[in-house]
């Protein structure tokens, strides 16, 4: 990939850097779910596991505001959730890159196109009330 | 069954489901679903909900092994996201007002088309036609080194292409799969885009798409932090894990077990489906 032509931005110093970066927060949102999990088993382990009727999670484990509220307050299903959060986050922070790569290459069909994959992601995590 | 108990028994499950999925290059995510309803009687609400979320700690995990190959096409990754994640959003909203009954119906169907596509030889389309005017505006096109030589490519038919990876989103946010079969399907067979860089592209998408539905997922409140804990732990472990034991080729024999053993979960999927024992 040495031509000035296959230069897409998977090839710059930036994409390894970002690479670097989202598997860091892959890792982290693992350790932190798997932290989470931890503290579960440990506190409601012996609680009996019944996942056949669907309940719906409660508001405080839906929304992201209550879920870093909660997390931080240090409720474990809330750290769990964090954690998950966290992953959710991980290729959406993925496309933000890729977008400021294009940018920075003056490519502004593909900045729209990376702002309407944004937007559609966005839409999905803010929350439908149904 | 305690908490404890079925933590420790999804976490095994997962962890091989994860490991065999990336040793036969398919994802562990499809036998997810099937093995917590099936075998832990877990609401197919629920399962779909971890399943997209290990879903998208295999595609984040899988990007950083592949990082340096230089296959996967950004562009067409990117442009094709805005259908995966439109569909997936309306995969995830259908999801609510499908009865359980058709999702394993539906379920069942995509296993057994997932398990034909992973036994299919793969032989590349012979090279260069003239380029398609609309993947030429939008610059869908690219080169990938092939034995020392960088080959060009060109994505052709790109409304097709398009069309169908919006319903690869909505089997996604249906279903809670990666759903690259049909990714695959719809770069390779409509897009006519080389599978080196079709299949490296599309586990770039995998986890944006899978991201889209997991938003509404969560916010509807069908991730459940119990079941998915164990679950995503296991996936993550076991798909890298696999991905360092495949250093190059893909296991055949591994291959053909795991396409046999999805074979076998859409039947049951199917069965269970139609006889009503899920609901």
């Amino acid at each position: 990939m040495k031509s000035r032509k296959a230069a897409l931005p998977s090839d710059t110093a930036i994409h390894r850097r970002m690479t670097a970066a989202l598997c860091l927060l892959t890792a982290i949102a693992g350790m932190v779910i798997l932290a989470g999990g931890i503290l579960l088993l440990i506190l409601h382990g012996n609680a009996v596991a019944s996942f056949h009727t669907f309940m719906g999670e409660p508001a405080s484990l839906r929304f992201v505001p209550q879920i870093v509220v909660g997390a931080f307050q240090g409720h474990v299903l809330a750290i769990v959730q964090f954690g998950i959060l966290l992953l959710i986050a991980t290729p959406v922070i993925r496309v933000l890159f890729v977008g400021v790569g294009y940018v920075v290459e003056r490519d502004w069909l593909y900045v729209v196109v990376a702002v309407i994959v944004l937007v559609v992601l966005g839409s999905s995590l803010i929350g439908h009330k149904l | 069954m305690t908490q404890l108990e079925f933590a420790a028994l999804a976490w095994t499950g997962s962890l091989f489901a994860g490991f065999l999925g990336s040793l036969a290059g398919l994802g562990g995510g499809v036998v997810i679903v099937p093995m917590l309803v099936l075998g832990f009687h877990v609401d197919i609400h629920y399962a779909v909900g971890a399943s997209l979320i290990s879903v998208i700690g295999t595609s984040s995990g899988a990007q950083a092994a592949q990082a340096k190959e230089g296959f996967s096409n950004t562009r067409i990754g990117l442009f094709l996201e805005i259908a995966t994640t439109l569909g997936a959003i309306c995969g995830a909203f259908l999801s609510t007002s499908t009865p359980t009954k058709w999702i394993a119906i539906i379920f069942g169907v995509v296993l057994l088309y997932s398990a034909l596509s992973s036994m299919r030889s793969k032989k590349e389309a012979a090279a260069s036609r003239p380029p398609d005017a609309l993947a030429t505006r939008l610059r869908l096109a690219g080169t990938y080194p092939d034995g020392g030589k960088l080959v060009p490519y060109s994505a052709r038919r790109v409304p097709l292409g398009f069309g169908l990876m919006f319903g690869a989103g909505t089997l996604s946010g249906l279903l809670g799969i990666g759903s690259g079969a049909v990714k695959v399907l719809a770069m390779d067979e409509a897009m006519q885009i080389p599978f080196k860089v079709s299949t490296a592209t599309s586990n770039f998408m995998i986890g944006v798409t899978a991201a889209a539905s997991a938003g509404v997922y969560l916010s509807r409140g069908y991730i459940n932090p119990a079941v998915t804990m164990p679950v995503t732990i296991g996936v993550l472990l076991g798909s890298l894990l696999g991905a360092r034991i495949l250093v190059r080729a893909r296991v055949e024999s591994v291959r053909i077990i795991f396409a046999i053993v999805i074979a076998l979960l859409g039947a049951e999927m199917i069965f269970n489906g139609l006889t009503g024992k899920l609901s």
